[in-house]
């Protein structure tokens, strides 16, 4: 099987995010003292804090970058564009935690987790692109 | 977050360059787990409450985003 250059990035940076989003902040087998249902809250919450932070940062740095004149304004909207679908799986996934972090309802988990999956693979896609914009100038 | 400026052009030299983000962001993510796991289940419950609380709701809009003026970091401190 042949992989592209040009599909390196991609793999790279879906590697580190499955491994950032399967990855456990707190483990329960070295936490035994923390109730599993706490653990797997902390553990979905600091992940999603994480992706949160991630789209924030990306978008301030976007705007820098039009600025300082790395980005046209057309490339900045399609990245927008993108960015768009990752906010709706973002604030999706929020408004669910916010429940979940007082209920501890075990059926949120999935939804919360496909939401964060969601934003996960869209931010993969938002470096990519950065990334070729970048080095295609 | 890693200086973008920093980016090599090529498409390989990009693909080291994630590579090596990608190891200093693994590092990190195991350092911190040496740290949470000596949390207590009280610290628990409050880290979540931290968390639940600090998420935005609705978030910005990446044009919002974008519109902010850019974070001025104050330069490092000099022991005297």
């Amino acid at each position: 099987m042949k992989i592209s250059i040009r599909s390196f990035p991609t793999v790279v940076v879906c590697l580190v995010l499955s491994v950032a989003l399967m990855g456990c902040a707190v483990q329960s087998s070295k936490a035994p003292q923390i109730d599993p249902k706490t653990a797997t809250a902390l553990n979905i919450g600091e992940n999603l804090k994480q992706l949160n932070a991630d789209y924030v940062t990306f978008f301030r740095d976007a705007g820098d970058a039009q600025r300082r004149g790395q980005l046209s304004a057309a490339q900045v909207a399609t990245l927008n564009g993108i960015g768009h679908k990752m906010k709706i799986a973002l604030d999706s996934a929020n408004q669910v935690f916010q429940t979940y972090s007082t209920s501890y309802d075990q059926g949120l988990v999935a939804q919360i987790q496909g939401y964060l999956f969601d934003a996960a693979q869209i931010y993969a896609s938002l470096i990519t692109s950065r990334t070729q914009m970048l080095g295609g100038k | 977050m890693a200086d973008l400026t920093t980016i090599p052009t090529s498409p390989l030299g990009a693909g080291i360059w994630l590579a090596i983000e990608a190891a200093k962001l693994i590092q990190q993510h195991l350092a911190k787990k040496g740290i949470d796991n000596t949390l207590t289940q009280a610290q628990a419950e409050q880290l979540l409450a931290q968390i639940a609380a600090g998420l935005q709701n609705p978030l910005p809009t990446p044009e919002e985003l974008e519109a902010a003026p850019p974070i001025v970091q104050s330069p490092p401190t000099t022991g005297s």
